[in-house]
Parts: C-alpha cells; structure tokens; sequence
C-alpha cells in the first residue's frame, strides 16, 4: 500500500505537539496553581503582621463586612477562645485556646479555612483566617491564566506544520505534473535544481532512464528518416526510368499500364514524403518556436492542396481569416495545417466542398476545416489517428499517416485536435484544432 | 550541350542518363566524388549535375573544389537530403539550383534550361506560369497563341499574379499593388480587372480560391511557355 509520506509525518508531529503541550499545561498549572496559593499565605502573613498592633486588631476584629461587600472573600480576624460564638457560619469562626502559632489549615462546622495564629503587641493571641474556597479558586483562576498562551499556540503550531509539509512537498507535485506533462516524442529530463536533497537520487534514476528512452526514441525516428531517404533514390530512379519510357512509341494499351505504373509511384513517392514528414514532427526542436500567423500557413497549404482539389473536383476554400498569430515551430505548425486541409480534400468526393476556417476568439487560436465526405464514425475516430490506419472501405490512396502527423504536430505545439461530424449535421467530418493565441 | 552527371546510384543514374539524351544533351556520368573531381579539372561541361551522398569525396567536396578553382560552370545539385540547411548549407556552397529527390523528368529539364539561360545572361525578363505569357517591356501578353495589349491596371494585376505562380493574393493586397500611396481605391475595382482580363486571356486564367483571393496556375513546367 502507498503510505502518503506528508500525511503520515503531519499525524506524528501534530500528535507530540498535542501530547508536548498536554503536558505543559498541566505542569504550569500544577506550578502556577502552588505559587498562587504560596502568594496568599504570604499575604496573610502580612496581614497578620500589621494586625499585631493591638489597636488596628482591635477595629479588626470588631469590622462587620457592609451588606454590599461579599463576606466570604474577607479575611476573618478573631481573638482565640474568648467571644461567644457568632451564629453566623461564614464569618463566625470559633477557635479554641489551644491552636499552636503559625500557618495552618483548620476546618470548623464543614467549612475549611486557612489560618495564621500570631500574637499582638499586649500578648494578645489571635488568629487571622481566610477561606480555603477563595482562596483556591483564586488560584484557580491565576493558574488557568498561564494556559492561555500554550492554548493558542498549539493550533497555530498544527497549522505551521501543515503549511510546512505542503510547502516541502510542493517540488514533488510539480514534478509529478511535470512528467504527467510530457508525451512519448517529448522526453525531457526534469529539471533537478529545486529537487529536495532527499528526492534527489529518484529524480536522477528517472533522468538517466528519460535519457536512455529518448535515445532510443531518436534512434527509431532517425531509422524511419533514413529509411524514407534511402528510398528516395531508387523511386526516383523508377519515376525517372518510366517517364524515359513514355518518349518510346508504344501501343496504346502499354501506354494506358504505364500512366497506371506512373500514378503507382506518385503514390509511393508521397507515401516517402509523408514518413519524412511524419520522422520530422517526431523530432521535436521546441527551440525553433516562432510567432505564426495561422493564416498565412493556412493560405500556403491550401496553394500546395489547390491543384489535388482542382483535379479532384473539390471546391476548396476559406470561410473565415481571422487575424491571429500561435507561437511554434514553423515546420511542425505547417505539416499539421497541410495534414488537415490535403485529408479533408482526400477524402471528399468530386464535387464536394472542403471549408476551412481559422478564427480567434477569447485567447484561442481556432483552426476548423469541414469537408462534405463520408465522415468517421464514433468508434474510428480515435483509431485514425494511428499511423496507417485507413477508415474500412475508404477507397482514397492517402498515406494513412496524415492524421498521425497533425496530431503529433499538435502535441508538440501544445494544441488538441478534434475530430467530429459535421455541426449541420451534413454527411463529413469537422477537424478543428485549438491552441492558446498569441 | 554537354553535361556531367555524377550520382553513385546506377540505377538512378542509368534513367537520368536516358532521359537527358531523350532531350539531345550529351551526357558524361560519373559514380564517384574523386573521378568526377578529376574529370572537372581536364574536360569543360556546360552544367554539373551533382548528388550529394558520393563515395570517395562528396558532393559538397566537389562542389568546393571546383569553386575553389575559380569554375563557374553552372551547378545543379540533386539530393535525397531536404532539410533547410542542407539546402542553404548546398547553395552556399556555390550551387546554382536544387532538386529534391524523387523529381519528374521535366522540372530536371525546365531547370536545366533556366540555368543555361541565366548562364546566358539572358535570364527572360518574361513572366510566365506556361499557359499565359507576359512582357513586362511591351506589356503584352500572350495565352494559347494569341497576342494581346493590356490596360496598366491589368498588366499591373497580371504582374503581380504570375511573379508567384500558384500563390494566391487577396483583394486588399492586390488593392495595395496596383495603387500607389493616396491614390484612391475604387470598389470592386480588382473584380472589374479580373473580369476583363478573363475576357482576354480565357475564363480559366485567372482562378479565384474561395475566401482567399485570386491566384493564375502553376504550371509543371515552368519556364516552358514561348514569349
């Protein structure tokens, strides 16, 4: 199973913070919690102190809390043993003679308090006391004050540690979409330069074998290239030896076998042409991309396409010449223009039409040539575009190889191609192809 | 006219061989880069005709050599090679016309007669696609033997069709060819001149390519036509 690396380090490292801070609250609290309390005894220790002068414990002891006061939070001052007892819980406090001097805890009718036993001036003993609920609460609250901090920190933590995974692996995303990007005539190695240090021996190990793939890729396409060459030679040498034919008197029926022995070798020799072609937009030379006006390369295949329709019968022409420029190379832009318009004319029958149309429209360069043959049918239109594959029945004498070329013309200038019936739903086949304009 | 033909293919350059004495030129073939260089150097031939890919020394080799001895016998490379460079890198060389294998018998011919003529120094200041011919001088022109005047407007628009066979020039830019600055164009001026001319030369002439413009025929055989 694929474990995702940034999902499994974003639990661990969230859970040690949540686990890390856990403990750190509870550690400051426990410390805070005990300062609190440390800070009241030494309060009432003061207290105490300042009390020892008999006169001021004498108004003391005799203070009655006002109604608005809260009697629970004062401190209760008494003189051990002597009063009679106050009915009142909360600020009566009976202390026997007996208490020893000093700090201590003491608890009378349920109620606990903490107490300091000190002595005035005269030797007076008395006693100066608080309630433990107020005084935990007190510290309660200061101890809960210290988590605060801890309490916002740990989520703007798991955000940071969030972020900073996506952030680190943000390089293999865009390398996945790099590679995703690249097609079989493109092999390119990725670029290693923003490649963290831990990804880079993969990265490598992919470039190497990107290098070995494109090496043989080239090696395929050069022996189509020389293959198609060396071909050239000896069916120029056929076309030239039967045109020398043609200048001997011959019966009329051996001449009629030598114009179909002639058409024959047209053929091959285009077939030649197209492979040359076809090896050519398989080398890719993105460095050669130019600004190119759609137009014009769609004025000079129909000029090279003119005298196959006019022989042919086909009525070939423009529907619309918008203004508007692609970026590419030139070769791989023209071979995929002439592929689309030299097929439409191909495969329409005499008397047919063959519109071509290049418009450009909210930043989209639109290139549409829609003729009025027979068409292709859903389940062939993917096939076509393989190298020599004809539709079933078509009598025409293509090289089959056209479509091919368009389509690996226009991935390497970073088009589509779509292939569909005709929008008026006219027998026919509409190739339209569509690139960012420039 | 004597000619050299070096190619190393022997079936090739059997057919070439054939086909340029069918056409009354006196053929010398050669198969390989070193003998063809020895043979320039001893005999004079009116036109070189070279392949590129030769054993022993290759064409662009010859090529140079002979340049380098100051020969500018007119050369006429013929290659299975047609990339850009190659060409460029060919004419650089000193080539004087390139042809891309396989080629029909008469392009071979039609060029091989520009060059003589341009050896000449009479290259034909007559503009012509084979079927219509035009004298810039006289501004006439002839189409299946009949000799005509033409307006300036049509011999103007005519010029501009046959200087590029084949390519097509739409309304604007032949607008912009036969008007000069601020003068002002009239409309359907251009469809008036076709029409008339098409009245001269034949319905056929000038052809019109649907939403592009207009454009005269390619012929196959350029250079062809009798002025």
């Amino acid at each position: 199973m694929n474990a995702s690396l940034r999902k499994r380090l974003f639990i661990w490292l969230s859970t040690s913070i949540l686990v890390a801070g856990l403990l750190a609250a509870a550690l400051s609290f426990e410390l805070s919690y005990e300062d609190a309390n440390e800070l009241q005894d030494a309060q009432l220790t003061q207290v105490a102190e300042v009390l020892s002068h008999d006169a001021l414990s004498a108004a003391a002891i005799n203070y009655k809390p006002r109604d608005n006061e809260d009697a629970e939070t004062h401190y209760v001052i008494k003189r051990l043993g002597s009063l009679p007892p106050n009915p009142d819980p909360l600020v009566d406090l009976p202390l026997p003679d007996s208490l020893a001097p000093g700090l201590q805890t003491i608890e009378q009718r349920g109620i606990r308090w903490r107490a300091l036993v000190t002595q005035s001036g005269t030797g007076q003993r008395f006693a100066v006391a608080q309630r433990m609920t107020v005084r935990d609460e007190i510290a309660r609250a200061s101890a809960l004050l210290t988590l605060l901090p801890l309490i916002v920190l740990v989520p703007v933590l798991l955000l940071i540690v969030g972020l900073v995974l996506r952030q680190a692996f943000a390089p293999m995303r865009a390398m996945s979409a790099e590679v995703d990007r690249l097609d079989g005539n493109l092999l390119k190695a990725l670029d290693e330069r923003y490649v963290p240090l831990e990804a880079l021996p993969l990265v490598q190990a992919v470039n190497r074998l990107m290098r070995r793939l494109a090496l043989v890729l080239e090696q395929q396409r050069r022996l189509v290239s020389d293959a198609a060459h060396e071909l050239r030679t000896p069916v120029a040498a056929l076309i030239v030896q039967a045109e020398n034919v043609q200048h001997v008197d011959l019966p009329v029926e051996a001449q009629t076998r030598m114009t179909l022995l002639r058409q024959g070798l047209t053929r091959m020799s285009s077939l030649i042409d197209q492979l040359l072609n076809f090896a050519r937009v398989q080398g890719a030379t993105p460095s050669m991309a130019q600004r190119l006006e759609l137009s014009a390369l769609v004025r000079t295949a129909i000029e090279e396409t003119l005298p196959l329709a006019q022989a042919k019968g086909v009525d070939l022409g423009c529907v619309r010449t918008d203004p508007v420029a692609i970026q590419g190379d030139p070769l791989h832009a023209y071979a995929l223009v002439r592929n689309a318009i030299d097929n439409a004319v191909r495969y329409t029958p005499s008397g047919g039409t063959v519109d071509v149309s290049v418009s450009g429209e909210s930043g989209v360069a639109c290139l549409v040539v829609e003729d009025t043959g027979p068409g292709i049918s859903d389940a062939d239109i993917e096939r076509v575009f393989e190298p020599f594959v004809r539709v079933l029945g078509s009598q025409e004498s293509g090289s089959g190889l056209g479509l091919a070329i368009a389509r690996t013309a226009a991935q390497s200038l970073g088009g589509e191609i779509k292939l569909a019936g005709r929008a008026d739903k006219r027998s026919g086949l509409r190739f339209a192809y569509r690139q960012a304009a420039l | 006219m004597r000619v050299l033909l070096v190619e190393d293919d022997p079936m090739l350059g059997n057919a070439v061989s054939q086909a340029l004495r069918d056409a009354s030129y006196a053929v010398d073939w050669l198969q390989d880069g070193r003998k063809a260089s020895t043979a320039l150097t001893h005999h004079g031939f009116e036109m070189i005709l070279l392949d590129l890919g030769l054993p022993q020394r290759d064409g662009l080799g010859v090529l140079r050599a002979l340049r380098a001895q100051g020969d500018a016998t007119p050369v006429l490379i013929i290659t299975a090679r047609d990339a850009i460079e190659q060409r460029i890198e060919g004419l650089d060389t000193g080539a004087d016309d390139y042809l891309v294998k396989p080629f029909a018998v008469g392009e071979l011919l039609a060029r091989m007669r520009a060059l003589s003529r341009r050896r000449a120094g009479g290259s034909s200041p007559v503009l012509t696609n084979g079927a219509i011919a035009l004298d810039p001088v006289t501004k006439t022109v002839s189409a299946s033997g009949v000799e005509q005047t033409l307006s300036n407007r049509e011999f103007a628009l005519l010029r501009e069709l046959l200087i590029r066979p084949g390519a097509v020039l739409s309304r604007a830019e032949l607008e912009d060819r036969i008007y000069g600055w601020g003068e002002e164009v009239e409309s359907n001026v251009v469809e008036f001149i076709i029409h008339s001319l098409r009245r001269k030369l034949g319905a056929e002439s000038i052809r019109n390519v649907r939403g592009l413009g207009w454009m005269v025929e390619r012929s196959a055989n350029p250079g062809e036509a009798k002025a």
